[in-house]
C-alpha cells in the first residue's frame, strides 16, 4: 500500500504538516518497497479548493491511504468515495520517520 | 453618487457607519438607498425596521458532465482555475465540485466532445425593505455552499438603481467580493480601529484602492483605544481622515441591541452628519463652493 503524508520539508526527519490541502510537500511511503519519495504539493498555492486538489493529486500519485492530522469534510468524503483510507495521526509534532515506523 | 463603506477585516464598525450614515441621510431628506453587499453575513437589516418584500432568487449556471460522452481527456480540469472539477484518469473519475464553481464557463469551452452542458442553480437571494413606501435597504444573501457572492453583489447594486445617494456596505477583506463592491463606487470610506491589526489591514485595503484609482478616506472607530501609530501613518500617507467615532461603551451597547446610535444617542448625530457632508464634498469636489 502507498501512503501519502503531508510534511513541511522534503526529508524523513521533517515534521508532519498540520494542513492537508496546503501542506508544502507530500511524503509517499511505499509499504512494499519501503521507499519514501517527496513531492511538492501542487495545490498548496490554490486560492480555493486546495483540499480537493491535493486529494486528487495524492490519488493520481497512487496513494491508497492518507496519514494526516485532520481532513476537511470535503476531502474526507472525496477520499472515502475513492476508497482511500484515512489514518488519523493523534499525536502532534510527529516526524515522517515516526509515522513510517507505525506501518 | 455611490459610496462604499469598507474595512480590511470584519468587526471594525462598517455596519455601524453604514446604517447610521443611512439614517442621517434619510433625516436630511436625501434620496438614499442602502445596499448590504456583505452577502455572506448581511446584518444591516437588524438596524432597519420593516419586513423584507419582493424576494428574488439569484442563480448561476453550473456545468453538468455527461459521463457517457466524456473521454476523460482532462482538459476541462486543466482549464478550471478554481479546482472545481475533480478529475482522475486512473481510476476514472470526474465530478463538478459545485461549491467551488465560479460560473466562469471555461470548462464548457475546453470540452471538445460536448460532454458538458449547464443547469441553472440558485446561489442567493435579494430582498428589499421599504421605509415610508420608498425602497430603503437591499440585502444580498448567499445560500450555504455558494462559491462566490460576486454575482449576488452585482445584482444587488444594480437593483438599487439610480438615487442621489447609494450606500454600499462592502464585504470585509480585499478579494473579489470587495472589488466587485467598490468598483462602481465614486468614493470609498474605510473604517478602521487605532490598533496595530487595524493599521495592517487598512494599509492592504488602501493599496488595493490606490491600484484601482478609487478616491478614499478613513473613519477611525473606537478612537481613543490603541495608540497614535494609525494617525501618524494617515498623515504620512496623506490619507484623508474623515471622522473619529470615539470609544464609548454606550455606542457599543446600543449597537449590540440592534439600534441606531443616531436615534438613541442624539449627541453622536453631528459626527455622522459631518461625515456625510465631508463624503459629499470629497465625492463631488466641484460642489463645495
Ligand atoms: S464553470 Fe469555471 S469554475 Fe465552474 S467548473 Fe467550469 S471551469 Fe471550473
Ligand atoms: S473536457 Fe470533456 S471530455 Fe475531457 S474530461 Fe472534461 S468533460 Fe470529459
Amino acid at each position: 500500500m502507498k501512503i501519502a503524508i503531508p510534511c513541511v520539508q522534503p526529508s524523513a526527519s521533517a515534521l508532519v504538516d498540520d494542513r492537508f490541502g496546503r501542506c508544502a510537500y507530500f511524503a509517499f511511503y511505499d509499504e512494499e518497497t519501503q521507499q519514501t519519495t517527496f513531492v511538492e504539493n501542487p495545490a498548496a498555492q490554490s486560492n480555493e479548493g486546495a483540499g480537493p486538489a491535493a486529494a486528487q493529486f495524492v490519488v493520481s500519485q497512487g496513494a491508497e491511504a492518507v496519514a494526516a492530522r485532520q481532513l476537511g469534510p470535503k476531502v474526507t468524503s472525496l477520499l472515502q468515495s475513492l476508497s482511500v483510507r484515512f489514518i488519523e495521526l493523534n499525536e502532534a509534532d510527529l516526524t515522517i520517520d515516526r509515522v513510517i515506523g507505525l506501518f | 453618487m455611490i459610496i462604499a463603506i469598507a474595512s480590511g477585516k470584519g468587526g471594525t464598525g462598517k455596519t455601524l457607519v453604514s446604517t447610521n450614515l443611512f439614517q442621517v441621510s434619510l433625516d436630511d431628506r436625501v434620496d438614499v438607498v442602502l445596499v448590504d453587499c456583505d452577502a455572506e453575513e448581511p446584518n444591516d437589516a437588524v438596524f432597519l425596521p420593516g419586513e423584507p418584500k419582493g424576494m428574488q432568487t439569484v442563480t448561476q449556471q453550473m456545468p453538468v458532465i455527461d459521463k457517457a460522452v466524456c473521454t476523460y481527456c482532462g482538459r476541462c480540469h486543466d482549464w478550471c482555475s478554481y479546482n472545481a472539477i475533480f478529475f482522475l484518469r486512473e481510476p476514472r473519475r470526474i465530478d463538478v465540485l459545485e461549491d467551488l464553481c465560479h460560473d466562469c464557463g471555461a470548462c464548457l469551452a475546453a470540452c471538445k466532445v460536448g460532454a458538458i452542458t449547464e443547469k441553472t442553480v440558485p446561489i442567493g437571494t435579494l430582498s428589499m425593505r421599504y421605509i415610508n413606501k420608498r425602497p430603503a435597504l437591499i440585502e444580498g444573501r448567499t445560500l450555504v455552499g455558494t462559491a462566490s457572492p460576486v454575482k449576488i453583489i452585482k445584482q444587488a447594486i444594480s437593483e438599487a438603481g439610480k438615487h442621489d445617494l447609494v450606500i454600499l456596505d462592502a464585504p470585509p477583506g480585499i478579494s473579489c467580493p470587495f472589488i466587485a463592491t467598490v468598483e462602481p463606487a465614486d468614493y470609498v470610506v474605510l473604517v478602521t480601529e487605532p490598533t496595530p491589526f487595524g493599521l495592517n489591514d487598512l494599509a492592504l485595503s488602501i493599496e488595493t484602492l490606490e491600484q484601482m484609482g478609487k478616491p478614499h478616506g478613513v473613519v477611525v472607530n473606537r478612537a481613543g483605544l490603541g495608540d497614535e501609530a494609525l494617525y501618524r501613518w494617515l498623515v504620512d500617507k496623506g490619507v484623508l481622515q474623515l471622522a473619529d467615532i470615539p470609544f464609548d461603551r454606550a455606542i457599543a451597547s446600543v449597537y449590540a441591541e440592534g439600534k441606531l446610535v443616531v436615534k438613541v444617542l442624539p449627541a453622536y448625530k453631528p459626527v455622522f452628519q459631518t461625515l456625510l457632508d465631508r463624503i459629499r464634498a470629497q465625492a463631488h469636489p466641484s460642489t463645495i463652493a
